[in-house]
């Protein structure tokens, strides 16, 4: 809904000739604090809790990592101290076996760390909800020229579950290969909108092939090629949370934006970042001739 | 409580000084009254002096030309003065009630006279009222505009207190005010979103409009339901002598006017015209999808007058506009309608009346054609609304107003539904909105002596809340616990206030004058806008048992002398004001069809204080103005920027504006205005984390850096075409320039992250216009 406004007020502004330049800012500069950014769902496979430290906004290096944290994931039943991977500092590993059981909550401690320097150890902590996933029935792809940009869409056909409050985000795959790779790439959607109806063909992610601006992108689907389209049951927290990450990474105009601010968090103790939990489907489409002809025409 | 113990203070010393005045009245005083207007169109005056050469004193026109003044029977010496016009002087002897009307012509372009005259014309120095600026259609023409198109909005922005919300924007805000907080009047029906084309360009068509008062503080006691202003725009009556039309072709939007009797001298009509063509541009857009885009604006303004006699007169008037935007899978359109019916009646020489039936509508809709998530949004607010205003020439000494207005409120803040059998999005209803906001209000303006003038008035407001409606209950974390449904017609819930209006005039010599005053206002409406620039998306919403009605107390003290036989006029006005239960938004919030919109509301409070100065003249060939204001505002809300103090989005330390004008001959004539600001405050980070692959943001507090600052400077040339002998037809071209200098003023300053080094950030500055030249060619006969 918000893009829709967004791409119509936006195509407004055009016709008034607004320029945009880089700039050089000198900026101030907070205390550090502890960032995780950490994703366990219900697939079969090793996730992982990314601990750092937050740096000036300036700084043009990855933010250093926090190394030698005590990290533990646990649910209702069992619980698991996390090793941290001895060739990439920072990164705590929850290993393929620790399953995820619907309907848990799963919570993340940290602990042994002291960010502050003050010689007073911390701790911090998270938790989520892991709910059971809305299956997806089908996907097909449509040919979109109409936004200024020429890409894929992404149709979606799923029935939302009428009794339960669901929110969901969606990513794509283009053979195995993510390409919304970051939570401001992602969609999202709350079923507030269209609880408990069916789902026929919306479009719900897109592969742009060229930019509004004439530029190709790295993508341009060939017979044979595998669409692949991931819907993830999140929960409300973090869906304000990509909410707000897209409003905080996205253009600012001081027509239709509001003062910044901190994007939501669910740690505790003035930790930043997010602990997400969420299921997952997927469904893919083989690209096929008929597909391509959509374009090509 | 403070303000309660001044305001009886005032009383008091009223009372005490009862014995103070003047000649004692005598019962058996006469009247002289009637109708002042332009000799040449019958526009009524608003404002003009009613002077006593013997008494030393007068009285002014009111809104609809009315004047009235009771003197002891006797022979007395009467100017009629009017800024522009020549004064007309009568010699009357008056033993019983007069009733004369009198015309008033426009003073002839000429260099060798020099347009003053004398002491009457030192009003600013006289009049109580202070925190008041005024303007006419021709001041605002002479000031260069934005592609050529002149703007009684964008040249109240060039006065001290007063600045736009961004570059461009119609929405402004007044002493450090938010732009909700403006009550715009056109004939005497509120405006709600004054602003076409994003707020490029303000609603009011020039060619339209008689007169723009725009008051600062010290708003009349007959005004209420806005905290920091009141812009009171008059349209014109129509001429009731002959036909007569004018018009212009610019670049982007052209206007007509035509207007004339009906029945000569009884009865006149007037309708404006303005239509845009902006979408012609759009074939040269960069953006593929601009170009089969259709984007317009057009507006209408119609009036009618009638003259049932002299006692009668009744107005019809009306504004339609609407801004439509089209392309190939979207569409919006939105506007405003206002329709008002006034009947002017004067019960006897004393007593004039006005009453009024005001309706006044926003709306607009949105949506999409796209197949499969088609949807159409729309959203509604309408007013109906009855007014009644007295003036009561008691005595020469005091002159009393009176009225009361109540409106209705019926807002409907947003519709959004699906169409189609496979639509994805079910309707989305939020629940409508109604609500009675009632003014009953009582003022006198009392002379006391030669030198001190006071004006004191009591209003009393409120509003009730009514059904059909829906509140939500919340609780401490604003999250929702309960719902209480009302039925049609039910009186659920009311807000009442008094806001007391006083203020007083010193004259200290001729020239000068000291004035002060003190005013409380209340506000029951808000606008739900997240952004520093207002939206035309922005829905109003009523207080309600969730939120209360935002209160405001103001202090002014200004110090007014006039040089040069009154042409120039100085003031330095200093003001403080003070408000309870403002309104701000918690971070991020959804604000666009929620039905819970309340529990993105937070609650807190607000001060602004600060210094105008300005310096007004006219010459034989220069005239215009310099203003300078400092000020600042604050807010502090619990739960924004962790309790602490931070700066309104409106506030800007310094603002300087010049306008000047220099007649180059009797054709021609050369305006240029320079306009300064300190640049508005914004909120930059100081951190950044990367989480799921993007660089966020940190920030620690709300509006502590402050964008670059803004200039620029426009010039105009008008030059007006010979007149021929015999030929109805004048023209005049105007050739302007906007930001001559092309400073890359900035409209926002945001940061992304770089396309190639995932690591790096940017700063980014947008900016919009840059030397934008215009051409218009304007006309009448």
């Amino acid at each position: 809904m918000r893009s829709i406004i967004i791409n119509i007020l936006l195509l407004v502004c055009v016709v008034f000739v607004s320029c945009t330049e880089e700039i050089t800012m000198d900026l101030k500069s907070g205390e550090p604090v502890l960032v995780v950014d950490a994703a366990f769902t219900d697939e079969v496979r090793d996730h992982e809790v990314i601990l750092s430290v937050s740096s000036e906004f300036f700084s043009n290096v990855p933010n250093p990592p926090v190394s030698g944290a005590t990290v533990i994931l646990r649910d209702e039943m069992k619980q698991l101290e996390l090793d941290e991977d001895a060739g990439r500092p920072g990164f705590y590993i929850i290993p393929a076996d620790f399953r995820g059981i619907y309907g848990q909550v799963y919570t993340l401690d940290i602990s042994g760390v002291d960010i502050d320097g003050d010689g007073v150890v911390e701790s911090y902590s998270a938790s989520n909800v892991l709910y059971e996933p809305t299956k997806i029935d089908k996907i097909s792809l449509s040919w979109d020229v109409a936004h200024g940009d020429k890409n894929w869409n992404v149709l979606l056909y799923s029935k939302d579950n009428p009794d339960k409050e669901d929110f969901y985000a969606f990513s794509v795959y283009l053979n195995n290969e993510l390409i919304s790779d970051k939570i401001s790439e992602l969609e999202y959607a709350w079923d507030r909108y269209f609880n408990g109806n069916d789902v026929n063909g919306v479009s719900v992610q897109q592969i742009i092939e060229e930019e509004s601006d004439g530029e190709e992108t790295e993508y341009h689907l060939k017979e044979g090629d595998w669409v692949k389209l991931e819907m993830q049951t999140i929960n409300k927290d973090y869906y304000h949370f990509i909410d707000a990450v897209q409003e905080e990474t996205g253009i600012q105009v001081p027509l239709f934006s509001g003062p910044p601010a901190n994007v939501p968090g669910n740690i505790s103790n003035g930790a930043k970042g997010f602990f997400r939990v969420y299921s997952v489907d997927r469904d893919s489409i083989r690209v096929t001739k008929e597909i391509l002809d959509l374009r090509d025409e | 409580m403070y303000k309660k113990i001044v305001f009886i203070v005032f009383i008091i010393s009223f009372i005490n000084t009862k014995g103070y005045s003047v000649p004692p009245v005598l019962s058996d005083n006469v009247v002289l009254s009637g109708y002042i207007k332009d000799g040449q169109n019958g526009e009524l005056l608003i404002g003009a002096t009613v002077y006593f050469k013997e008494l030393k004193t007068g009285t002014i026109s009111n809104l609809y030309g009315f004047y009235s003044f009771s003197v002891e029977p006797g022979k007395y010496t009467i100017e009629y003065v009017y800024m522009g016009f020549k004064t007309v002087t009568r010699e009357l002897e008056i033993n019983t009630d007069v009733s004369l009307n009198i015309e008033l012509f426009q003073e002839t372009e000429s260099l060798q006279e020099v347009v003053v005259s004398g002491k009457k014309l030192d009003a600013n120095v006289r009049d109580p009222q202070m925190s008041v600026q005024k303007l006419q259609s021709k001041d605002v023409k002479s000031v260069p505009a934005l592609m050529g198109e002149v703007d009684v909005i964008k040249v109240l922005q060039l006065m001290p207190g007063v600045q736009a919300t961004s570059e461009g924007a119609s929405g402004f805000s007044v002493r450090g005010g938010n732009p909700d907080q403006n009550l715009i009047l056109l004939d005497e029906a509120i405006v709600y979103n004054a602003g076409h084309m994003l707020g490029f360009f303000s609603v009011f068509n020039n060619d339209a409009i008689k007169d723009v008062k725009l008051y600062k503080g010290d708003v009349p006691a007959s005004s209420g339901g806005r905290l920091s202003s009141l812009v009171d725009v008059r349209m014109n009556d129509g001429s009731n002598k002959k036909i007569e039309a004018k018009g212009g072709i610019g670049l982007i939007s052209s206007r007509l006017t035509l207007e004339g009797p009906i029945i000569k001298d009884k009865t006149s009509f007037i309708v404006s015209g303005r239509r845009t063509y902006a979408d012609l541009f759009l074939p040269l857009a960069s953006d593929e999808g601009a170009k089969d885009s259709k984007l317009f604006f057009y507006d209408v303004n119609a009036k009618l007058k009638h003259v049932i006699n002299n006692n009668n007169r009744l107005y019809l008037s009306t504004y339609m506009g609407r801004d439509v935007f089209k392309d190939v899978n979207s569409k919006m359109d939105f506007g405003n309608q206002t329709y008002t019916l006034r009947w002017n009646h004067v019960y006897n020489p004393k007593l004039f009346s006005n009453i009024t039936f005001i309706g006044s509508k926003y709306d607009y809709k949105l949506g999409t054609n796209e197949e499969a998530s088609e949807f159409t949004w729309k959203s509604r607010l309408r007013d109906y609304s009855l007014k009644l205003d007295y003036n009561y020439y008691l005595n020469p000494n005091n002159t009393l107003s009176f009225g009361l207005q109540s409106i209705y409120h019926t807002i409907k803040p947003g519709t959004a539904q699906g169409e189609g059998d496979d639509a994805l999005f079910s309707k989305v209803d939020v629940p409508d909105s109604n609500g009675l906001e009632h003014g009953v209000y009582i003022s006198n303006s009392q002379k006391f002596g030669s030198r001190l003038n006071v004006k004191y008035g009591l209003r009393l407001s409120g509003l009730q809340n009514i059904g059909k409606g829906t509140i939500f209950r919340f609780d401490d974390d604003y999250d929702v616990v309960g719902e209480d449904k009302y039925g049609s017609g039910e009186l659920f819930n009311s807000y009442w206030g008094l806001e007391p209006r006083v203020g007083a005039s010193y004259i200290l010599n001729n020239t000068t004058s000291l004035k002060s005053s003190y005013s409380r206002t209340r506000q029951y409406i808000h606008l739900a806008t997240n952004s520093t620039s207002t939206t035309p998306l922005d829905v109003w919403f009523m207080s309600s048992p969730n939120i209360k009605p935002q209160v405001c107390d103001q202090f002014s003290v200004g110090l007014f002398k006039n040089f040069a036989d009154n042409t120039v006029e100085t003031s330095v006005e200093t003001f403080y004001k003070d408000m309870d239960n403002s309104i701000d938004f918690k971070d991020h919030p959804d604000l666009l069809l929620n039905d819970k919109m309340e529990g993105e509301v937070r609650t807190g409070e607000s001060w602004a204080y600060g210094v105008e100065l300005l310096v007004k003249f006219r010459k034989e060939r220069f005239s215009g103005w310099l203003g300078y204001t400092w000020s600042k505002s604050w807010r502090k809300f619990d739960e924004i920027n962790n309790g602490e103090k931070y700066l309104s989005p409106y506030n800007h330390d310094h603002d300087i504006s010049v306008v000047l004008n220099h007649k180059l001959g009797k054709r021609s004539q050369l305006s240029l205005n320079w306009v300064y600001f300190s640049g508005a405050p914004f909120t930059a980070p100081n951190g950044r984390m990367f989480v799921g692959g993007d660089i966020i943001p940190l920030y620690s507090k709300r509006n502590e850096e402050q964008l670059p600052d803004y200039h620029r400077m426009d010039l105009s040339f008008t030059i007006k075409n010979k007149k021929k002998e015999g030929r109805k037809w004048e023209g005049e071209w105007n050739f302007a320039v906007y930001n001559l200098y092309g400073r890359k003023n900035a409209w926002s300053i945001y940061f992304e992250q770089d396309e190639d080094d995932p690591y790096k950030s940017t700063a980014q500055k947008t900016y919009l216009f840059q030397f934008v030249p215009s051409v218009t060619y304007n006309f009448k006969f």
